[in-house]
């Protein structure tokens, strides 16, 4: 089992549940970035996801994809972001997921990706433009290199499909709060409770929802089901509008009593 | 390399093995078929002719028969796949359809059918190709159509691309996305595929009446591919020469590309080292895309077909000799196939049967053209000749 599934499973058996924050890398720059995977690791963050920016990144809203050109604008490459987590590796003590379009990956080859990936300390990948039929050499380089891979589950997947799915998956299991981009608003809470709650029937993998929570009440809410939830968008927009300050007081919001 | 596939985020996956199950049911369709070939031919206009085009021939040495897609309604051989998948779309049950375009053309196309077929209809476009195109916007606006502008990324074709696939994500129970090209995630690459072999089969056909033989080279510009393979696919099998003529400024395939995933397709992109997408800089907007269609990526891989780079100024002389000699203007992206072939007629024989795709008309660009030449080192047209 690797870091990431471990942690999250510990969690979940002492009734606890995971926060999981997303920050760009590179946004504003590499070493504010990082700066702030640390502080989100001293406020309690179960694990942290870092975006690896992308050029086109079909699967976010207008925030996530604002950070992605304003990083890449200052230069960032995958090769210097994992050299920078690298370098920084003693002060992470909680596991480290990176997320990043599968052009990235393809481009360095999955085998040298996941290599890397391990080097720098990271424990799970979510690449979602890589559903699991086409990722046959991706499930073969992580597994070899220990990365926990994170599949996702949207709120259109047949319950069929969701058993191949978790039958690939080795982290957990991230589910789509909605149908379209990051950042969009959650239209039917109780709809994505009730998918949870069947997900949690067909697998003991950790289940964690994102994509739109921005209220604390949206996270309590959905808390009583999942065991974990990921903020992405809302905190890349405190950052952007009111810096890092603000930033780690909305995740604080966020948090409450996890 | 096994190049298409399905790279797409969770939600889209599912959706698309339903088009794909409800193409293969359509397809079939005897109803379906009945009902589309009629749309072809009295709205459309099809068949469309395939013209010998005497001056050009006499002028090159040898045999060069044009494929009039540029008689079609619209202009282009767009509406050969927007008639089909709006169709489609309807059989399924949307209400809605969505596409992209780069110039318009695409945009234009799908609004015409969408209105047609009382489907609702939004387009993504650029905000950099809306300021270009402007009467375009007007255009799919009477239509009624939603032009919404897109001002993420580099704010052209391939952003539209992006807004239009998250849209799709996001209103994917009523919605169907029009795409425009053979590109996409599977099926689309199969479906447009479909619909625009309409142009090969016409040309087989109709060469065969007029020579009694099969061509001995077909031409068409690439930019996603959708005309080259519209015309090509249907001689597959046959001993006949495929050349497609990408413009330098977004060589995919005859220059820059490299294998990639893009827009839910593995294939060949133009992407620096670490795999991000550049932009693009054709003089013709239709071929402005930084990707090709996975089946034009098997052609070059397979060497079926061959694959060459165009600069603006061959393509202006194209589009100006095609004007002068036939008293056709053609779009500056069908130019491309011209100005290739005036370039390299000295590698073509005289018994040579040479079929070019006429994708479009010129309409929608002679204004960037007067432009092109007054700002050029050429001064006057007659510089030229």
């Amino acid at each position: 089992m690797g870091k990431l599934r471990g942690a999250l499973l510990r969690l979940k058996a002492c009734g606890q549940k995971a926060i999981i924050p997303y920050i760009v890398a590179g946004f504003p720059d590499l070493e504010t970035s990082l700066d702030l995977v640390f502080e989100l690791q001293k406020r309690g963050a179960s694990a942290i996801e870092i975006g690896i920016p992308f050029s086109d990144p079909m699967v976010d809203g207008p925030v996530i994809q604002a950070a992605h050109a304003k990083a890449l604008k200052k230069g960032v490459t995958p090769l210097s972001i994992l050299e920078a987590i690298k370098e920084r590796e003693s002060q992470w003590e909680v596991p480290l997921i990176v997320m990043t379009y599968f052009n990235l990956v393809f481009r360095m080859g999955e085998r040298h990706f996941a290599r890397l990936l391990k080097e720098a300390g990271i424990s799970g990948a979510i690449i979602p433009d890589l559903p699991p039929e086409e990722a046959g050499e991706w499930l073969k380089a992580s597994n070899e290199h220990e990365i926990d891979v994170v599949f996702l589950v949207a709120p259109n997947t047949p319950e069929k499909r969701i058993q191949k799915i978790v039958s690939l998956t080795t982290g957990f299991i991230y589910y789509l709060s909605l149908k379209g981009v990051t950042g969009s608003k959650i239209k039917d809470l109780q709809n994505v409770k009730e998918r949870v709650k069947m997900i949690k029937h067909i697998t003991p993998l950790p289940v964690c929802v994102g994509f739109g929570i921005r209220e604390r009440w949206e996270a309590e809410s959905l808390l009583e089901e999942a065991d974990g939830i990921i903020v992405g968008s809302s905190l890349l927009k405190a950052l952007m509008e009111g810096g890092p300050s603000q930033m780690l007081e909305l995740f604080m919001e966020l948090k409450g009593n996890v | 390399m096994r190049y298409g596939g399905r790279y797409v985020p969770e939600t889209l996956f599912w959706p698309l093995v339903e088009l794909e199950e409800a193409w293969r049911r359509f397809k079939e369709n005897e109803e379906f078929k009945n009902e589309l070939n009629a749309l072809l031919r009295d709205y459309a206009g099809r068949p469309t002719p395939l013209y010998l085009a005497q001056n050009l021939s006499q002028f090159l040495g040898f045999k060069v028969y044009l494929k009039r897609e540029d008689l079609c309604h619209t202009g282009a051989h767009k509406i050969n796949n927007t008639l089909g998948q709006c169709l489609l779309a309807k059989k399924m049950g949307k209400r809605r359809v969505i596409a992209e375009t780069g110039a318009g053309q695409h945009g234009v196309a799908t609004a015409c059918a969408s209105a047609l077929l009382g489907l609702e209809c939004t387009i993504y476009m650029g905000e950099e190709d809306i300021k270009r195109q402007e009467l375009n916007v007007f255009r799919m606006e009477l239509l009624r159509a939603k032009v919404v502008p897109v001002t993420s990324g580099s704010k052209t074709l391939k952003d539209a691309i992006n807004e239009a696939l998250r849209d799709w994500a996001t209103n994917v129970d009523d919605t169907h996305y029009v795409i425009g090209s053979v590109v996409g995630p599977h099926p689309f690459p199969e479906i447009v595929r479909e619909f625009q072999s309409i142009i090969g089969k016409e040309t087989k056909e109709q060469i065969l009446k007029l020579e009694g033989r099969l061509p001995t080279h077909l031409i068409a510009c690439v930019g996603g591919g959708s005309n080259a393979l519209g015309l090509f696919y249907p001689f597959e099998n046959d001993q006949v020469k495929f050349i497609g003529i990408e413009a330098e400024g977004a060589a995919t395939l005859s220059l820059s590309g490299e294998k990639g995933v893009l827009h839910g397709f593995l294939s060949y992109f133009i992407q620096d080292e670490w795999g991000q997408i550049l932009e693009t800089n054709a003089i013709a907007a239709g071929l402005d895309y930084p990707g090709v269609g996975p089946d034009h990526a098997r052609y070059k891989e397979e060497g079926r077909a061959e694959y060459y780079p165009l600069k603006k100024e061959d393509a202006i002389k194209g589009f100006l000799t095609l004007s002068r000699l036939e008293g056709i203007i053609p779009a500056l992206e069908s130019a491309h196939a011209i100005g290739w072939l005036l370039k390299n007629k000295r590698s073509f024989k005289k018994d040579d049967l040479v079929i070019v795709c006429l994708s479009g008309r010129g309409d929608k660009d002679v204004e960037l053209v007067r432009n092109f030449l007054r700002k050029g080192k050429w001064g006057s047209l007659e510089g030229l000749f």
